[in-house]
């Protein structure tokens, strides 16, 4: 009788997937995400970064030149803009705006990339981020014409916003930047309480739904003010959100021999018994499922990117031992894990890797110390090793910001 | 196939290239038709032009790539500045929306013309054909909120009826039921009993047909909260569905969960405890880890 393989991860071949995003064009198909240039490229160097490849796959001039694209798309007044698409070679300045995202991007893929921030408008972008802020409390998504605050309000602008003040502003925020004017803490605090939903997950916007993604930004955001803490402003308590978290692990379905519209079919429209039917879930001694990933919101399917959304935010929380570590382990080793390397949105034959499921898929399994992959610190979304590296940088330490 | 540069209206207009830098990050092929468009794109608004052929070639951009953060808000100033067709712009972006599921600035794009128009009829129609490919595209939800705020819309029977419509249609539909909760108690007032009353009723109805669906049970803990009620208002559903004395008959890990919340609001701990351990080892066995986090807090108390 032959032994199952254990499952693993196969490093070779995700560091030659993202070697290959790196250096070699994106498939068209990748043209929405052209306004994001600067987040595909931090997924790209984020995930070498923790396979460990950075140092030992790319070159030092490699990387210089790297960091080199990332100045090149910082604005003259601060802040950096998504994508060299909106560059128009000076004129009309309004129409190549900041973009809040890829500022937040570009600082930590500065910072994957080993650079110490030097010639980044600190000054410049600290400012834009009051300027960005609606009275609400919430962030945009960039500046438009006329300082106009353009965009949705939701948990992923606080959040980058959060983040960039972290990176620029120290640990407490407390005026290492003196002349600045700082965000509004109280009012972003008092958004996120307001965007908590009843099941205790938190949503975009006060009575939207709740969703694993936002509330990871909301959970990280709160972690970067130092307000994680409930307060009367702030969200109820971290117990009621950990029971919303820990409720979107649920396990792998082998379909029976249905296709996935048949199936779609039998779980929105069947009853729990031809669901039961048409579906299984294969469990070991103790009754616990093989394989359990996470979905995004209640009711919704198990998808790669929700193992980190959830375990991020539980990590934060410091209560990511609560899940079923194993089980979503071999959810995305086995199931969305590519045989080319990368990691599938879903499982089943035929959905191709994409490069944010591949850096979220790392970065889940880097949260659960995953063997042959560097730490990750949750709250900023890099390797710890960077993280580090940015807090030993002298200017963070203590020297007042030129 | 050159769309631009053959064309006598834009033989004015130089293009302006992208400058990729020396070693860009995340290249993408692009196709000829999108990087012309772009060149022409740029040109126009590097003199912020205001003109017919603006609305041409944005459009053409967002048909390639409708992500594409300033093109939009150009393309609504552009398009106000020449008193354009709102109407026929409602047309595009009911296409744009159908054909691109996953996209954030339609719907913002959305939200400034209908607030130029000021007139919501066709928007419930609209929104409804849109969950008819996917009752849970989170963009369209948020919409649809937008729409009974902005619109006043909340005493409209047709909002509710219309809740109910999709939740026949699929009683796990939890963007139906988080919607329904923000109809009925998203205002800033007291929500009368018997309304309150009428909502326990359904979540009950809802919990009948199936009693593994989170959403009713998480609906029923709002809908107490909001109303000041304790949570063992509830204690005889939960009872019926996890009957504690007949732990075969247990037919939802949520009413377990409930039930457990329930004993400690009495401080009864050894049933809390009983409650979670089931949890754990028989009817959730996926957050054991929780449950007995959980009964581990009992514990120690």
């Amino acid at each position: 009788m032959s032994m199952p393989t254990p499952p693993s991860l196969n490093k070779p071949k995700h560091v030659s997937y993202w070697l290959r995003c790196l250096k070699t064009c994106l498939p068209t198909d990748y043209t929405s995400t052209d306004l994001n240039r600067l987040t595909l490229g931090f997924f790209t160097i984020a995930a070498l970064d923790l396979l460990g490849a950075l140092s030992n796959s790319t070159s030092l001039e490699e990387r210089a030149g790297w960091i080199d694209w990332i100045y090149h798309n910082q604005l003259p007044s601060g802040g950096f803009r998504g994508s060299p698409a909106t560059f128009l070679y000076g004129a009309a300045p309004h129409w190549d705006p900041p973009n809040l995202p890829a500022s937040y991007f570009a600082l930590v893929t500065l910072i994957s990339l080993g650079d110490d921030l030097g010639r980044v408008e600190k000054k410049g972008l600290l400012a834009l981020l009051p300027k960005m802020q609606r009275s609400d409390g919430s962030f945009g998504e960039w500046l438009g014409p006329d300082d106009e605050v353009v965009g949705s309000s939701d948990m992923r602008f606080i959040y980058c916003a959060c983040a960039i003040r972290w990176v620029l502003r120290g640990r407490n925020g407390d005026g290492i930047i003196e002349g600045v004017k700082d965000i509004d803490v109280d009012r972003c605090v008092s958004y996120i309480a307001s965007a908590e939903t009843y099941d205790h997950g938190i949503s975009e916007k006060p009575f939207g739904e709740a969703h694993a993604g936002h509330t990871y930004c909301a959970i990280s955001a709160l972690a970067l003010l130092n307000r994680l803490q409930p307060t009367d402003t702030g969200i109820s308590s971290s117990d009621n959100i950990v029971r919303w978290l820990v409720s979107r692990q649920i396990p792998f379905e082998a379909r029976d021999g249905y296709d996935e519209e048949e199936i779609e079919e039998l779980i929105t429209e069947g009853t729990e018994e031809t669901r039961l039917q048409a579906t299984h879930v294969e469990v070991d001694a103790d009754n616990h499922p093989l394989w359990a990933g996470f979905n995004g919101r209640c009711g919704k399917r198990g998808d790669t990117c929700y193992s980190f959304w959830v375990g991020g935010s539980l990590d934060v929380l410091k209560k990511l031992h609560l899940i079923d570590v194993k089980a979503n382990r071999r959810f995305l080793l086995e199931k969305t894990q590519h045989f080319i390397g990368g990691f599938a949105k879903l499982p089943g034959p035929g959905v191709p890797p994409d490069i944010m499921h591949s850096f979220l898929g790392l970065a889940a399994l880097a949260l659960v110390r995953e063997e042959g992959l560097n730490r990750l610190d949750a709250m900023l979304c890099i390797s710890m090793q960077a993280k580090e590296r940015l807090m030993e940088m002298d200017w963070w330490k203590n020297a007042p910001v030129s | 196939m050159s769309l631009y540069s053959r064309d006598p209206e834009w033989e004015d207009v130089v293009p302006l290239p992208q400058d990729d830098g020396v070693h860009p990050l995340a290249q993408i092929a692009y196709t000829e038709e999108y990087a012309e468009a772009m060149a022409y794109l740029r040109a126009v608004m590097a003199k912020d032009e205001v003109s017919e052929r603006v609305l041409k070639v944005t459009e053409d951009v967002i048909e390639m790539n409708p992500a594409h953060y300033t093109v939009w808000l150009y393309r609504a100033k552009t398009l106000f500045a020449l008193g354009g067709d709102l109407r026929k712009e409602q047309i595009f972006l009911n296409e744009m929306a159908l054909k691109h599921q996953k996209n954030y600035q339609i719907w913002h794009h959305r939200q400034l013309i209908m607030e130029k128009i000021g007139d919501v009829t066709g928007e419930a129609e609209f929104t409804a054909s849109m969950f008819e490919k996917d009752s849970k595209n989170y963009h369209v939800w948020s919409y649809r909120q937008w729409l009974v705020r902005r619109f006043d819309l909340w005493e409209s029977p047709s909002e509710i009826e219309y809740i109910d419509i999709l939740l026949k249609k699929d009683i796990k539909n939890n963007s139906a039921w988080n919607h329904r909760f923000f109809v009925v108690f998203g205002r800033d007032k007291d929500v009368p009993k018997e309304i309150v009353d009428r909502e326990i009723s359904i979540c009950e109805d809802a919990i009948f047909i199936a009693p593994q669906n989170p959403s009713p049970w998480n609906y029923l803990r709002g809908a107490l909260k909001k109303a000041n009620l304790p949570l063992s208002t509830i204690e005889k559903t939960c009872l019926h569905y996890a009957p504690l004395d007949n732990p075969d008959k247990i037919k939802s890990s949520h009413a377990l969960d409930i039930l457990a919340d329930i004993y400690m609001e009495k401080a009864e701990k050894e049933q809390a405890v009983m409650a979670l351990d089931l949890l754990a080892k028989k009817y959730d066995p996926i957050r054991a880890n929780y449950w007995n986090y959980r009964a581990g807090l009992i514990r120690g108390v």
